[in-house]
């Protein structure tokens, strides 16, 4: 482990306790007071002084932890309904398993026919000297391929083609394709499984739900992994400002 | 009526409130109110029950239960909606902390949409606590960000920086407010008191990351796109005339979800957890990445690191 880093926990730390925190804060506040009168203006000063006294002799607050259990008009803690509680656990999502290529027939009930891999690999040799993806004149047409320069081999298995390849020779099924992709990218893997790639919904806190999270390949495609340029949503607007003044309002 | 102050000595509480109420109906607070909100002749319509409402530290639990009843009910006449306000709290042992990698963000604005949604924002304006920044590559300075780009991203040169509120250690916004109507939870989340803000905006000018939102008009969101799981110190529906902000969303978080826009990134750009335990990726990160905070040398201290892979 690195060392760490200036900022890490920004004044607080664990030996703290919460109300020590507080309590440097509140100090550190108490002597800003000056500092407020200040802002408040020549003019407010007086009346802005007053209120800053009143408040600031006002009582303590109750220490949150205290009134933690309380949950006003609704009884004790009521579970809430988010949008996306999981379950238990952190899920990544894996493929079923081998890819399915459509035929481009259909079926009687007009679905596509969809076939494995192994159905036309198992006979079909294998070509280990594919030079790309325009090289492949009879099947497989427009696949759409850029990941440096690589050769489809090096991850699909010429052995099994319903099954991926370590570079040590090893099958590895399709569910388990961040394995593949460690082999190459063991930065990003790291990264990955300490939760600063790949990104997560669900829970912070494990205990009070589970977490969901994507596989390398739902935000890279294996045979382009460049992540897609995106059209911006929600592109800003002027902020409000203030209504136009009511006509019985005196001037100055 | 039980009050929740328990560690106060009654003297004082009344002695403040007291004082709060005396001022409130003679000349004091209005005056004063008047004098620094720009809002005050717009909002003549406030109730009586919500102008003497007390400042949300001061609420004993039914205090706080009808408060909440009644926002309930407004929400109901006002939008049309059925909506859920709790008081959310915050978790002893957790302190909150939210991380950014620049290397992965591609600028495409999903948070500050999912943001818009979940935080039941005013429609018209588009308001969300995110402002995305198209940034030159090789610069820092957050003033030249350009959050208007709408060209497919990311382009080559540059780089994607998501802003919102820093839930800063030491925020100048809780610093300046006359009425402390906004404050620093034990959680480490600044939070407003969307009732006890006066909207006098000296908060939106002392934050130096831009992240604070007035609402100089009452907020219009059509009845069926009303997040009804709201908090009262998160995203209700805030009144005209009072200041907001990120609040991590704490309705979300304080129960151990993660919050809106880190859901929304396509990415996977951005990296959320309790500061406080030392296996959470939050922690990973700061560990493990060179992280950095926006304008470090004003001393806020943000709880909102940037980074990128090396
Ligand atoms: C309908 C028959 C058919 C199916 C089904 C099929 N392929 Fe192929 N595949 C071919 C043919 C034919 C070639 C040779 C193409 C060429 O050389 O132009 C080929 C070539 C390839 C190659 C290039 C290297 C080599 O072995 O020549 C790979 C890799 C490959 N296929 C993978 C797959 C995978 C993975 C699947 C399952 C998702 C699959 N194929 C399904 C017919 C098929
Ligand atoms: C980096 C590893 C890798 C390389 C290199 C690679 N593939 Fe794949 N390929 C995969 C993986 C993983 C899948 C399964 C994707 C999925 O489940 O969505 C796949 C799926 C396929 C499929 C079926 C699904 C589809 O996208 O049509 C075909 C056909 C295929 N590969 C052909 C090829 C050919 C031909 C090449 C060489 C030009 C090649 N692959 C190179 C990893 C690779
Ligand atoms: C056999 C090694 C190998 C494997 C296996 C492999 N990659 Fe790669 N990958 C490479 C190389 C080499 C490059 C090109 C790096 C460069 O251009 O600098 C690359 C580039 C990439 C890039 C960057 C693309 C860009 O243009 O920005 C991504 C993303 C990526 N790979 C994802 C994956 C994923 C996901 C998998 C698993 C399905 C995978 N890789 C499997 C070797 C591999
Ligand atoms: C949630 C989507 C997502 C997932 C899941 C994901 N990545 Fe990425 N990855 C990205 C984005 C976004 C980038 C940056 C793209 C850019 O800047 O254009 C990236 C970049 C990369 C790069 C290129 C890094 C470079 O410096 O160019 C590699 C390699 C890579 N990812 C590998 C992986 C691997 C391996 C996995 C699975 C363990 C994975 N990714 C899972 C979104 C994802």
């Amino acid at each position: 482990m690195r060392s760490l880093p200036p900022y890490r926990i920004s004044g607080f730390d664990e030996q703290k306790t919460l109300t020590e925190t507080g309590d440097t804060l509140k100090r550190w506040r108490q002597n800003t007071i000056g500092r407020r009168i200040g802002w408040l203006g020549l003019g407010l000063l007086l009346i802005g002084g007053l209120f800053t006294l009143v408040i600031w002799s006002g009582p303590n607050r109750a220490a949150p932890s205290e009134k933690n259990s309380s949950r006003a008009g609704h009884g004790p803690s009521e579970p809430i309904q988010t949008s996306d509680r999981l379950p238990k656990g952190v899920n990544i999502r894996q493929p079923d398993g081998p890819p399915r290529v459509a035929t481009g027939k259909t079926n009687s009930l007009g679905e596509p026919v969809t076939v494995q891999c192994a159905t036309c690999h198992a006979t079909t040799e294998s070509n280990h000297d594919l030079q790309g993806v325009k090289e492949l004149d009879e099947f497989h047409q427009g696949l759409e391929y850029q990941h440096g320069a690589l050769h489809c081999l090096s991850c699909h298995n010429p052995e099994d083609y319903n099954t991926l390849r370590l570079a040590n020779g090893r099958s590895l099924p399709f569910s388990k394709v961040k394995t593949l992709c460690a082999q190459c990218h063991g930065t990003q893997a790291r990264d990955y499984r300490n939760g600063s790639h790949g990104g997560m919904v669900g829970a912070w806190d494990l205990s009070q739900g589970g977490r969901y999270r994507n596989n390398c390949i739902d935000c890279h495609d294996p045979h382009h992994p460049e992540y897609p340029k995106l059209m911006p949503v929600f592109e800003p607007k002027p902020p409000r400002t203030a209504p136009s003044q009511p006509a019985n309002k005196e001037k100055h | 009526m039980s009050d929740t102050n328990s560690d106060s000595t009654p003297d004082q509480g009344t002695s403040r409130r007291t004082a709060m109420k005396a001022m409130g109906l003679t000349l004091g607070a209005a005056a004063f109110a008047k004098a620094i909100a720009p809002l005050t002749q717009w909002t003549a319509d406030l109730s009586l029950d919500e102008f003497l409402q007390k400042h949300y530290k001061e609420l004993s639990n039914d205090e706080l239960a009808n408060v909440i009843e009644r926002l309930e009910a407004e929400t109901k006449e006002e939008y049309g909606a059925e909506v859920e306000i709790n008081d959310y709290r915050p978790e002893p042992g957790v302190q909150f902390g939210y991380a950014l990698n620049l290397s992965i963000c591609i600028g495409c604005r999903k948070c500050a949409e999912a943001c818009h949604k979940e935080n039941n924002h005013d429609r018209a304006s588009q308001e969300s606590y995110i402002r995305v920044l198209e940034m030159d590559k090789g610069s820092t300075n957050l003033e030249n960000g350009n959050a208007n780009y709408k060209h497919p991203v990311p382009k080559s040169d540059k780089y994607y920086m998501p802003v919102q509120c820093q839930q800063c250690d030491y925020p100048p916004c809780v610093d300046v407010c006359p009425v402390e109507a906004t404050w620093k939870e034990n959680d480490g989340i600044v939070v407003v008191d969307y009732n006890w803000c006066i909207g006098c905006r000296y908060c939106e000018a002392a934050c130096p990351y831009h992240a604070r939102r007035f609402n100089w008009t009452k907020p219009q969101v059509p009845k069926d796109q009303i997040n009804p799981n709201q908090g009262y110190l998160s995203n209700r529906i805030r009144p005209q005339g009072a200041m907001e902000k990120c609040t991590f969303c704490l309705h979300r978080t304080r129960q151990g979800q993660m919050p809106a826009c880190l859901e929304a990134c396509p990415t996977g750009a951005r990296v959320f957890g309790n500061l406080l335990d030392p296996n959470s990726t939050i922690r990973w990160v700061l560990e493990n990445k060179r992280v950095f905070v926006l304008k470090e040398d004003l001393g806020t201290k943000p709880r909102f690191y940037y980074f990128f892979d090396e």
